[in-house]
């Protein structure tokens, strides 16, 4: 019998979660984070004018029956914030014994599971290339099974291309919302641009950076033939200790690089190596750069 | 210097080889390696594209000599190189350590006898040339080698202090003869060194020791001593339930001695001599000791000496056995002296109409019974019966053959299956032995009536019945108290021999000119079973020197003067080959291998970013 995607006892620890985000997205009811904006939700929030095409069923008629003036409620609504999940499955994930893109599913899944116990309404879209079919899930903690079986089947292949992904999205997906990208942002164009784009759009991003040990330090030493996992391409370099501190320098630099994006944009960014547990991770890393509460 | 295990020829092609295959390891190791990576683009940033002439490159030349080298040396250590000349072989050197009964004799105020050889030995050891093999050969009656033919000096001392002196006598000849042929299958000469104080067996055929190239290493032994040599037990024929006891004595010594020996049975004395030995005199005492119950019957010679093991000895004497039966006949006088003549009967008479009453658990004996309480049933009764015949059947009709016995009357039995019928007459048996857990032997005559009074069948007919009833009673059995070795028994008759220990397992033996001939090399008890005889052996008493050996012309005395210490046998270089070589691997291992693991174990933790927003 196939070992679950997450077993029970760490989605019992995950009951106490919740997804978090900073912004209060425009036409949106329900959920639980309060917003500035007024609708039908429940708490009293102003008063306004009434204007030609209002709804009359919102206007305090006992305030016109004392001032013979019109005079509309407004609520504060309870935004139902579409969480986005979009999970790298290009090629680079999969290198290897596929460590990264198995840690990259399991994440996926706990931070469904935690939405799906607040009521949250999420969606998991792959991509690699480009958008891969995507999953929407919803209505509490018993629609988690389809999930993990939906996580468990991707695989990983193809070759990333975050800026097509970014105009793909955005023009498939006009509605904004949080949007958690979980990658190794490893892709040779660079995804600062795109991930720019995304952010200017109107979505609150959350980087989740997966790295093993071996993208980060490259164990090996002497005369390497490299060659790229996604676009094959091929290099040979003379690497020793100087050229590796080098390269790890090169790897935090971009991930700092990451970071800042994701803070100048009032997102959050978190760097998880696979070395570390889950638990760790959603427990510590997540819960300090605000990502879950 | 020159090697042992190769040429220098095979040498230099084997090194020739694993030199390539380890340059060639160590090339590829370092060679060009394909490499999957997840991304190129910081690959990209921190190296410069290889130049290809650099690719065969020796980096760091430094390990690969290290490699080179401690391979080198490990292939000169399995070489066996010997610095020295090669055609010097070593001597194949034995040592003969005595360790006879004789050598735990202790000097009056010293140690053993042993000791001084053991340390003589290791003296001898130390002198001869370090290049030379010695084999420890451990001689009593038997030589036993204790090490092979070994260069290692400490598993040879070891051998020597492990040594303890045996039970038996020195059979010199046959170690030297030993250690000569163990000699001549090394194909090399060499020294045969005997440790001890040369007291032999009598057996020894001392004139065909060649003194060539043997050395004897005197133990000094002037002890003087006088002990037991043997002693037997045997049933008294004259006396019934007394045992005669037979103690010989020897003075082993070179002046004459008085002393006193002291026999006693179970704690109680049993008697005493004064014995006044002149030197090399043996002496015969015999005792008598009443004793129907088994006991303990110990020798012991007073006063004592320095050789203690052969002053005290003591023999288990087994119970006498005993043949009880219940007679049932109306003329008990008849019978009477005949059955308690022999002192191993103990017979009870009784009517034949106690029989109904009495409790069945012995064995009977049923002379001319009345038909109505006749155990055997009685078909008839007949008046000069005619035609007797013995049946020769278990024993019971042996020696049998008069015919001319009247019986005048006599019962004819009715026999059951299994019963034996011991005589016969026409009309049926008259004599009925049945088998059984209780025995029973019916007579259906009175042996006492004029016809059978004076006949000698009947006296020898109760003789089978009595041996039948219980053969064990009257099978001569004895205990012979003797000395450790060779042992021999008499077996007068041919048929079935049995030798085994105290725990029942067999002991080999031979059977020549009537006589059974065993060996025990240790103290112990034997028991021999031959038809109708069990005798014990106790082999308790150390076995005595017999005489002294006079070392033949040619054989050198004492210890090597001036040994050589090996200066010209070659050396064995090879460990300190081996342990370079070792150093040479490990140094490379640490300086580059273990390093190089250090370094890439050592991942620099992530720089904390500071938070600008």
């Amino acid at each position: 019998m196939p070992e679950p995607l997450l077993d029970r006892q760490f989605l019992e620890k995950l009951e106490r979660l919740t997804i978090y985000w900073q912004k209060s997205f425009a036409g949106l009811v329900g959920g639980h984070n309060p917003s500035r904006f007024a609708g039908g939700g429940q708490e009293f929030l102003d008063h306004r004018n009434f204007h030609q095409g209002d709804d009359l069923r919102a206007v305090n008629w006992r305030a016109y029956l004392r001032l013979e003036k019109l005079f509309l409620k407004m609520f504060q609504i309870e935004p139902r914030v579409p969480v986005q999940v979009l999970l790298d499955s290009s090629a680079s994930m999969g290198l290897g014994d596929g460590v990264k893109f198995d840690y990259a599913r399991k994440l996926a899944g706990a931070l469904a599971y935690v939405g799906l116990v607040r009521l949250d309404t999420l969606t998991i879209v792959p991509f690699s290339a480009r958008l891969g079919e995507a999953k929407r899930c919803g209505g509490g903690r018993h629609r988690f099974s389809p999930v993990a079986t939906y996580l468990e089947r991707l695989q990983a292949g193809g070759k990333t291309d975050f800026y097509e992904i970014a105009k793909e999205y955005m023009s498939s997906r006009p509605q904004r919302g949080l949007l958690i990208i979980i990658s190794d942002f490893l892709d040779d164009q660079g995804c600062e641009r795109a991930l720019q784009y995304l952010a200017d759009f109107g979505h609150e991003l959350s980087l989740i950076q997966i790295w093993k040990d071996d993208d980060r330090v490259p164990p090996w030493a002497g005369e390497l033939e490299l060659v790229d996992a996604e676009s094959g391409q091929e290099m040979r370099v003379e690497f020793d200790d100087a050229a590796r501190a080098e390269y790890t320098r090169q790897f935090d630099e971009y991930s700092a690089a990451l970071k800042q994006l994701a803070l100048r944009n009032a997102g959050r960014y978190v760097s998880v190596s696979t070395s570390r547990l889950l638990e760790d991770v959603l427990f510590d890393d997540m819960i300090r750069a605000r990502g879950v509460a | 210097m020159f090697f042992l295990n190769l040429g220098w020829g095979e040498w230099l092609i084997a090194a020739g080889a694993v030199s390539a295959f380890t340059v060639a390891l160590y090339l590829l190791d370092r060679s060009r390696r394909r490499q999957v990576v997840s991304t190129l683009r910081f690959w990209t940033q921190a190296n410069q594209p290889v130049q290809t002439s650099r690719r065969r490159m020796i980096r760091q030349p430094l390990s690969l000599l290290l490699q080179l080298a401690g391979i080198l040396l490990l292939l000169l250590a399995i070489a066996q190189p010997r610095i020295g000349n090669p055609f010097s072989r070593p001597g194949y050197d034995v040592l003969i350590l005595d360790t006879s009964a004789w050598m735990s004799a202790r000097p009056l105020g010293g140690r053993p006898l042993i000791d001084t050889a053991r340390r003589r030995a290791a003296e001898w050891l130390s002198a001869v040339p370090a290049g030379d093999r010695v084999m420890l050969v451990r001689a009593d009656a038997l030589a036993t080698p204790a090490t092979a033919f070994e260069s290692d000096r400490s598993r040879v001392r070891a051998a020597i202090a492990a040594s303890e002196p045996g039970a038996t006598a020195l059979d010199l000849t046959g170690a030297i003869q030993f250690a000569r042929r163990a000699q001549s299958m090394q194909h090399a000469g060499g020294e045969v060194a005997y440790a001890g104080s040369g007291r032999v067996r009598n057996t020894q055929d001392a004139a065909v020791i060649d003194g060539k190239g043997l050395r004897w290493i005197n133990v000094p032994d002037q002890i003087e001593n006088v002990g037991l040599r043997s002693a037997s037990i045997a049933r008294s024929p004259a006396e019934n339930g007394a045992w005669d006891v037979l103690v010989t004595t020897r003075n082993y010594g070179l002046r004459a001695h008085t002393v006193n020996l002291t026999v006693g049975f179970d704690h109680a004395p049993v008697g005493m001599r004064v014995l006044t030995m002149a030197p090399g005199a043996e002496q015969e005492s015999a005792f008598t000791v009443h004793a129907r119950q088994a006991g303990l019957l110990e020798a012991r010679i007073t006063p004592g000496d320095a050789f203690p093991d052969d002053d005290r000895a003591e023999i288990l004497i087994p119970a006498l056995p005993r043949l009880q039966i219940v007679v049932y006949t109306a003329h008990p006088e008849v019978v009477r002296p005949l059955l308690t003549a022999n002192a191993l009967v103990e017979a009870q008479f009784r009517a034949p109409e106690q029989y109904k009453g009495d409790n069945h658990n012995v064995d009977t004996i049923w002379i001319d019974p009345p038909a109505a309480d006749s155990p055997v049933r009685v078909v008839k009764t007949v008046r000069d019966p005619q035609g007797i015949r013995w049946t020769p059947e278990d024993g019971l009709g042996a020696g049998l053959r008069a015919r001319d016995v009247k019986l005048g009357a006599a019962s004819i039995f009715a026999t059951n299956p299994g019963d034996i019928a011991v005589a016969s007459v026409d009309d049926g048996p008259v004599i009925v032995a049945r088998p059984g857990k209780q025995k029973t032997v019916v007579i259906g005559f009175d042996p006492g009536a004029a016809g059978t009074r004076y006949q000698l069948a009947i006296p020898l007919v109760f003789a089978n019945i009595l041996r039948w009833i219980n053969p064990q009673a009257f099978q001569h059995s004895g205990v012979t108290l003797q000395a450790a070795g060779s042992a021999l028994a008499p077996f007068p008759d041919d048929g079935p021999a049995e030798v085994k220990r105290a725990d029942g397992t067999p002991v080999p033996f031979t059977v020549d000119h009537h006589t059974l001939h065993f060996f025990s090399g240790s103290r112990q008890s034997i028991r021999v079973i031959t038809p109708g005889r069990e005798q014990d052996y106790a082999l308790t008493l150390p076995e005595m020197w017999d005489t002294r050996w006079y070392p033949p012309v040619g054989v050198i005395r004492g210890l090597p003067h001036g040994a050589s210490n090996g200066s010209d046998a070659p050396r064995e270089v090879w460990p300190w080959l081996a342990i370079l070589g070792a150093a040479c691997l490990a140094a490379e291992w640490m300086l580059y291998a273990r390093l190089r693991r250090a370094r890439l174990k050592a991942v620099p933790a992530p720089v904390p970013l500071r938070r600008v927003s």
